[in-house]
């Protein structure tokens, strides 16, 4: 019966996925995502900021499906830069340049794209038919959930999320408060009362997502970039042949299946994502090859392991968004805030009031997925040439859509100068070294967390002591601890401390 | 580098005072929320709990950058961040009385002399093409409802 379901469900994504409407913003998502995949200093969390208030205008499926798109787009389009320029198009590219770059300056760029394109496909392929089998049951899961549960689990979302941040425990920790703060400024939902509005009319209603993406994101993208320049030196224009032979497919294989797996798996986990994924992809390559040493030489597992991981896990993390209506990680972030602008409040009860949107978004991932393959290859000429473009007719280009952008929203040019004011508040940040991430995830959870803490304590008739006693609450508290406890130890520390500095 | 002498962490002083700033700040302002009862949370529990947070947080950060050798705070780069400030600020006065060409030359100037290299010539070409995509796309295309031209 499960197997059936699935089938239906399936078919059902499809027939959504496949009119051409939703065709043509999946496409548009894909391409866009690639765009800003080969263009470094240009990231997917910005990007899709830029493109709520386009949302705006589309109906709720093809914006979501081209949302998502940007996502596992940037995935395929940082590996060209990374093999091509030896510069990571996306952060998660990083680890493809050591070896990707080695193949194309040893006359291979053409194996190490097809090889790159072919190991996200396949992780793509596979992290599809992974969100439609464990999404049912999940969310059916995550419908017993009380309120002291979810806000638990909620806990337990924010704990991984400080654990996975770069950089400092404490800082993130603090990054989280903030955001928690900043999500429950304007009118209290169950009271009426005004918080934190210092008699500013916007605020009344609450900050809006899109100003904070855009300044935190936005602006203060191009601040750090303007100051800290690259320089762009193209190999070759000349790619050579695409077909991998027969020993590098063999030798792939195995490495794709790994960062998959692995992949898929550190997708889910929250703060996770397409970065860490490919960073453990290839260290687990490098620990299991018989051959260690030449890593770094332009070994085609080197390619295959992280290019696939990062598609998979740019996937998977789709998974706690869809089913618990918890961001794990920026970009889903600023999926839940393109959901809620077309009023659709994430949770479990998605998928089963909008069963065409649910599914038709993942049928959408496959068929993403395949365009990529098929169109991305023989393209590779115009990505590459998209990198002659200078930053500083880009950062203009991008300085404007993010003004006109949040004033497209609600033709408020008050709105506007709240991107001023956050792109200033993200420039200290970043001189702090303290990652924006976890802040825009508390912003997300602040209202919930609050509104679920309230309903657990009125449904216990004001006894705290049910955040233990439910044993679904007390699992995730512990887990909750642990994870801070072990992070807090300092061997561990030290590791994970050594993991961050050779990512970045 | 304009880390003051004597201080370890530069960086981590002023971020553990920022966060404790916003957590008292957060503490002062919201002292007058009521707390309600433990059945019914009033609309103050939440922020309190978050400013004593904040605040704890913030001693944390301040006590370790007073303890350890940490980054130092390194120098602004005030042109970019004034300018991109700026230009942000000046949509916001300009789009509405203005219209859509003046304000984005206006905005692209200011981000053009953000970065340290433009050239002439090259922006000459540049700036129109933006304005003429912005009015199709936004104008034509998303109906959105800015004035072109000052006196239009």
């Amino acid at each position: 019966m499960e197997l059936s379901d699935l089938g239906s469900n399936l078919a059902l994504g499809f027939s959504v996925a496949l009119t051409l409407e939703n065709l043509f913003w999946c496409l548009v998502g894909v391409v866009v995502g690639t765009a800003i995949g080969v263009l470094p200093g240009v990231g997917p969390v910005a990007t899709m900021a830029l493109l709520l208030p386009v949302t705006y205008y589309l109906p709720a499926e093809g914006a979501l499906i081209m949302l998502a798109g940007i996502y596992y787009g940037a995935q395929y389009g940082g590996s060209t830069t990374a093999i091509l320029v030896n510069l990571p198009g996306e952060s998660s590219s990083v680890v493809t340049c050591l070896d990707g770059y080695q193949m194309a300056r040893q006359g291979r760029p053409g194996q190490a794209l097809a090889i790159a394109a072919i190991g996200s496909f396949f992780a793509g392929t596979v992290a599809t038919v992974l969100i439609a089998v464990a999404a049912p049951p999940l969310t059916r899961l995550a419908l017993q959930f009380g309120p002291a549960d979810y806000c638990s689990l909620m806990v337990l979302g924010l704990v991984t999320a400080v654990v996975m941040a770069h950089g400092s425990v404490i800082k993130a920790l603090g990054m989280i408060l903030l955001g928690l703060l900043l999500g429950i400024v304007g009118t209290d939902v169950q009271s009426g009362a005004l918080r934190f509005t210092f008699g500013v009319d916007i605020l009344f209603d609450g900050i809006n997502f899109v100003p904070i993406a855009m300044g935190v994101f936005g602006l203060n993208e191009i601040m750090a970039n303007l100051t800290n320049k690259q320089r762009r030196e193209l190999l070759s224009s000349n790619i050579g042949t695409l077909m991998p032979s027969r020993e590098d497919l063999r030798r792939s294989f195995g490495a794709m299946v790994r960062g998959t797996g692995l992949g898929s798996l550190l997708g889910i986990l929250p703060g996770g994502g397409a970065v860490l994924a490919s960073f453990a992809a290839y260290t687990l390559e490098k620990r299991i090859s018989k051959t260690p040493e030449k890593f770094g030489t332009g070994m085609i597992e080197g390619v295959a392991a992280p290019e696939s991981a990062n598609n998979a896990a740019a996937q998977t993390s789709f998974i706690p968004m869809l089913t618990l209506g918890i961001p794990s990680n920026a970009v889903m972030a600023m999926m839940v805030g393109g959901m809620m602008i077309h009023g659709i409040i994430p949770g479990p009860q998605v998928m089963t009031e909008k069963p065409g949107l649910f599914w038709g978004m993942i049928a959408s991932m496959w068929l993403g997925n395949l365009m990529l393959v098929v169109f991305n290859l023989p393209l590779v000429g115009i990505w590459v040439k998209m990198l002659m473009v200078p930053y500083r007719l880009l950062s203009i280009a991008i300085l404007f859509f993010c003004c006109i952008g949040v004033y497209s929203l609600n033709n408020s040019a008050q709105e506007v100068l709240l991107i001023a004011v956050f792109g200033l508040v993200g420039y200290l940040f970043h001189k702090l070294d303290c990652e924006a991430a976890p802040m825009l995830l508390g912003f997300i959870l602040g209202p919930m967390m609050e509104t679920y803490l309230r309903r657990a304590m009125l449904l216990s008739r004001g006894d705290a002591t049910v955040f233990v006693t439910s044993p679904l609450s007390l699992t995730f508290l512990v887990l909750s601890a642990l994870l801070l406890l072990v992070v807090i130890l300092p061997a561990v520390r030290r590791t994970r401390e050594q993991a961050f500095v050779e990512e970045s | 580098m304009n880390g003051k002498p004597g201080l370890r962490s530069g960086q981590d002083l002023l971020c553990g005072v920022m966060f404790a700033a916003v957590g008292a700040g957060a503490l002062w302002v919201g002292r007058s929320y009521p707390m309600g009862t433990p059945v019914r949370l009033g609309s103050g529990v939440f922020p309190w709990l978050l400013g004593w947070g904040l605040v704890g947080v913030g001693a944390i950060v301040f006590v370790r950058g007073l303890l350890t050798d940490g980054k130092r705070l390194t120098g602004w780069a005030w042109r970019p961040v004034l300018l991109i400030t700026l230009a942000a600020v000046a949509f916001a006065l300009l789009i509405e009385p203005a219209g859509l060409v003046v304000t984005m030359l206006v905005v692209m100037t200011l981000g053009a002399l953000a970065g340290e290299d433009h050239r002439r010539r090259e922006l000459a070409i540049f700036f129109p093409g933006m304005i003429a995509m912005a009015i199709v796309v936004f104008i034509w295309g998303l109906g959105m409802p800015i004035k072109v031209l000052p006196w239009n």
